[in-house]
């Protein structure tokens, strides 16, 4: 690196006010005899003034923040019903020290395990109004159900309660049972028996980002039904 | 090289320090103090980078979520700025890759020279150099946006895109050159060979 390429470098912490010491030194020293980085300080300072003076983009950040303080004290009242969001005490913040580091996770698990109660819920009731037994006798008469596929999906580990809602309603998928031991669930299509259904869900799956893993299993039509 | 800071960024500091000392402890006033400075630093670079309101939005909240959840594990190693900034930018990126990275792939490839665009013959300096900054690729595109823009020091870029030191400052001469092999005109300096 000659003389002229160090001063080029220098200049750009110069030109902000973030040289000194010995470097500022000899820059300056540097700087009184060549014309050609004299020039380099206008150019370096010209780009200062251009970027720094972009003009403030226009939000409205407390609405933005509002939106935001809503979603953190949801998370909170998930992870502990009795909480409140009053001016901390003393007491208050010592036992948020305590639990802060594990209350993300207490938070997804807790909102995981609410996803699974209402949309378990709902698959309940969204069943035929039939308690027909799971399995079929040779005097049945009525045409066994078709078999239905099913798709093993694991959700991002920042996904949350709204997220696997979100997901779910976009892809008429509902939760069938899970999360396992690995922390997958089994989702069936809230269309009975529509394989399409489910392959066209998969697709749109694969492509969100929330979802880690989401893979098509056909579901043995002897087993019984997931709920 | 040294990184002096002036008395104005000092006491910018020590502000951002006793509000995250405040945040640390939940406190909802202080939070919304530090999402206000934040929510407007943050989002001259992010709309830039992403160029969509409601990303930038999406993000900043993403940022300042991290914020609130990590207050507390702020060790003190960077200007709260510095690590405020680390967050964004690793959000931003993650981000954008998350929706296909269309983005990031529309930027021209590393060492691609700049074409000044015909358009900008009537434009003042300043438009040309921001419109210039447009087709420089994301990262060093950033590291301009870092140094010239929030007067972050070498080092405090360096920990924002977690790369070595070295590497911002290539990204920066290569910026430069683009930018003057882009403006011909800027400061009058004649344009290299």
């Amino acid at each position: 690196m000659n003389e002229h390429e160090r001063a080029a470098e220098l200049l750009t912490w110069q030109v902000i006010g973030r040289l000194g010491g010995e470097d500022l030194n000899w820059l300056s020293d540097h700087l009184e005899n060549c014309t050609q980085c004299r020039a380099e300080q206008r150019v370096q300072r010209r780009i200062r003034d251009a970027v720094a003076a972009q003009p403030v983009v226009e939000f409205a950040p407390q609405a933005s923040f509002n939106r935001l303080w809503q979603q953190i004290e949801a998370d909170a009242n998930i992870d502990n019903p009795h909480a409140t969001t009053a001016p901390a005490t003393a007491g208050s913040r010592a036992a948020a020290r305590r639990g802060r580091t594990s209350r993300w996770l207490k938070t997804l698990a807790a909102a995981q395990a609410a996803a699974i109660v209402l949309l378990g819920a709902a698959l309940w009731h969204r069943q035929p109004a039939s308690f027909a037994p799971e399995y079929r006798t040779v005097t049945d008469t009525q045409p066994a159900p078709a078999a239905t596929d099913e798709i093993k999906a694991i959700f991002a580990d920042q996904v949350r309660l709204a997220d696997v809602k979100e997901i779910l309603a976009g892809t008429n998928m509902l939760i069938a049972s899970g999360p396992n031991a690995a922390g997958v669930y089994t989702l069936v299509s809230a269309e009975a028996s529509s394989t399409t259904a489910a392959r066209a869900a998969l697709a749109h799956l694969r492509v969100d980002p929330r979802v880690r893993f989401a893979e098509l299993t056909p579901r043995d039509p002897g087993a019984p039904a997931a709920r | 090289m040294n990184a002096p800071t002036s008395l104005l960024q000092q006491q910018r500091e020590d502000g951002d320090r006793r509000l995250l000392a405040k945040v640390a402890a939940r406190d909802r006033e202080a939070f919304r103090e530090l999402y206000i400075i934040y929510h407007r630093r943050l989002a001259r670079f992010l709309v830039r980078l992403t160029r969509r309101y409601e990303l930038a939005e999406e993000i900043i909240n993403d940022t300042l979520w991290v914020v609130w959840r990590k207050a507390a594990e702020f060790r003190g190693d960077s200007r709260v700025s510095t690590w405020i900034m680390g967050i964004a930018y690793r959000r931003a990126l993650k981000t954008l890759r998350a929706r296909g990275n269309q983005l990031l792939d529309t930027v021209p490839i590393e060492n691609e020279p700049l074409v000044a665009p015909d358009e900008l013959g009537e434009a003042e300096t300043g438009e040309w150099i921001l419109l210039a900054m447009q087709q420089l690729p994301t990262e060093q595109r950033l590291a301009v946006e870092f140094a010239y823009g929030y007067g972050h020091s070498c080092e405090e870029i360096a920990l924002i895109m977690n790369c070595p030191v070295n590497t911002v400052k290539t990204r920066l001469f290569h910026a430069r050159e683009k930018l003057r092999t882009a403006l011909p005109g800027l400061a009058g300096v004649e344009v290299k060979p």
